[in-house]
């Protein structure tokens, strides 16, 4: 078993045609010849670019904690409400489902993302060999876990259109929500721009995948595995 | 890894170098796209989906490309998408005053306070990129169930690979539900048309994708391609 870069193949990031790189064929950069797409067999500038996007991302944390993400007004007295805070007056309302929710959307996902990222991007620049399937699958927890802590800012954006009603009480976003949100857009992009096929690059092992009989690509349902030619395995 | 040239004690490799042999060849393999590890794609049974055996990412998915149902879903999403933009949303009332919203108030909520920016990131991820991508997924699939296709099929089907983690509406409802619980105690709550309308949309998107995922839309399309290069082609 080889990987497609190690044969001189790419594989199109939209619609998965593989393609022959070479250099005759192709106008640079090069196109997928059937989706047009661009083709690169490592997402371009990977390393640079994710970084680059996470510290914008931690950057932006900052002011998302500092300034207040809404602003609460009950009779006229109007109280500014900060990330952390909002997760104390849920904590003393016994709110706790809602409370752990909020707490783990605004801070743990945010924190642990901007962790394993860090821990991602040094792990493939220095060149590290162990664990690359958990690594592998702490990049697929990231990808698809960060996207979700925008259910904060859409929080604070649907109880400042709900929560208009006259003198009795009224709620306002705050400079913190455009913060917080460009913490979970940034942290996106680097997730984005990191690529995962990085992790795997060097990888010596593939004798022990490549072992003769053995199954080359395989496919699961429940514990059903089926070799090359379709025959059931155990 | 422009022109990179391949060692030849592998008998993939070998393979993939025979000249003309290339087209044939490469179009049975799959390579993954977290790991890119090279597979020969083998048939698997309806519903089931192959995985990379190094790092047992999906590869491809054995979909039932029934062009039909998934027309009729992604119709049905986007008519709940209008009727879900059409009626209040959410409604509270505390002590005689009541205040509703609907999706998209919660957009202007926002840019009416200031925080224009968030305003329009949030109108792409709640309403313009989910519409883009139903829209787009009928731009191919009614051409398709027609045996047509319209000009832009590629650049739509990128689009709509583009925006698929752009697109949030069902954290949208997540949000919706969790300021939900934070006013119970302080408002009474009325959900709105709308919010079931919303409800249901969310249940056809994930149906649809669960139909028709990227990678199969793909394969439709390309299918189609084929059918129009075959001789008989008057359809081009």
């Amino acid at each position: 078993m080889r990987t497609a870069a190690e044969c001189g193949l790419v594989a199109c990031p939209a619609c998965g045609t593989i393609t022959r790189l070479s250099v005759e064929r192709f106008e640079v950069p090069p196109k997928c010849q059937l989706c047009f797409a661009r083709l690169h067999s490592r997402k371009p500038m990977s390393i640079q670019k994710s970084w680059a996007w996470l510290v914008a991302g931690v950057l932006a944390y900052i002011p998302a904690n500092v300034y207040p993400i809404m602003y609460t007004t009950v009779f006229g007295n109007s109280e500014p409400n900060t990330i952390v805070g909002g997760f104390f007056v849920l904590w003393e309302m016994k709110s706790y489902p809602i409370a752990i929710v909020v707490f783990v959307a605004s801070v743990v996902v945010p924190v642990l993302k901007f962790v394993a990222v860090s821990y991602l991007l040094i792990s493939i620049q220095r060149g590290f060999k162990h664990s690359r399937y958990d690594r592998t699958r702490l990049f697929r927890l990231t990808e698809f876990i960060g996207r979700w802590s925008m259910i904060d800012v859409f929080v604070v954006a649907i109880l400042a259109a709900l929560v208009q009603i006259g003198s009795v009480a009224q709620i306002a976003p705050g400079l913190g929500a455009t913060a917080f949100g460009l913490t979970v857009i940034f942290t996106m992009l680097s997730a984005l721009a990191l690529d995962s096929r990085l992790i795997w690059d060097g990888d010596q092992d593939l004798a022990s995948v490549n072992r003769p009989g053995h199954i080359s690509g395989h496919a699961k349902r429940g514990n059903n595995l089926y070799a090359n030619d379709g025959t059931p395995l155990a | 890894m422009l022109g990179a040239r391949p060692s030849s004690d592998d008998s993939m490799t070998r393979r993939v170098n025979d000249g003309d042999l290339v087209e044939s060849v490469l179009s049975n393999l799959v390579a993954c796209h977290e790991c890119d590890l090279l597979h020969e794609k083998v048939a698997i049974e309806i519903g089931a989906e192959a995985r990379c055996m190094r790092c047992n990412a999906g590869l491809y998915t054995n979909q039932q490309n029934s062009i039909d149902r998934a027309v009729a879903v992604g119709l049905a999403a986007l008519i709940m998408f209008v009727v879900a933009n059409s009626f209040p949303f959410l409604q509270i009332s505390v002590s005689g005053n009541s205040q509703s919203m609907s999706i998209i108030s919660a957009v202007f909520a926002l840019s009416s306070e200031g925080q224009w920016l968030l305003a329009v990131v949030c109108f792409g991820f709640i309403l313009l990129f989910p519409l883009l991508r139903m829209v787009g997924l009928l731009y191919i699939l009614l051409p398709l169930r027609l045996h047509r296709r319209l000009p832009g099929t590629e650049l739509v089907f990128r689009g709509i690979v583009f925006l698929s983690p752009w697109s949030m509406m069902e954290i949208y409802l997540f949000g919706a539900i969790v300021a939900l619980v934070k006013l119970a105690a302080m408002a009474n709550i009325e959900l709105g048309h709308s919010f079931w309308a919303f409800a249901l949309l969310n249940v056809l998107a994930a149906v649809s994708l669960q139909m028709i995922d990227n990678h199969s839309l793909w394969e439709l399309i390309s299918e189609s391609r084929e059918g129009e290069e075959s001789p008989a082609g008057e359809l081009v």
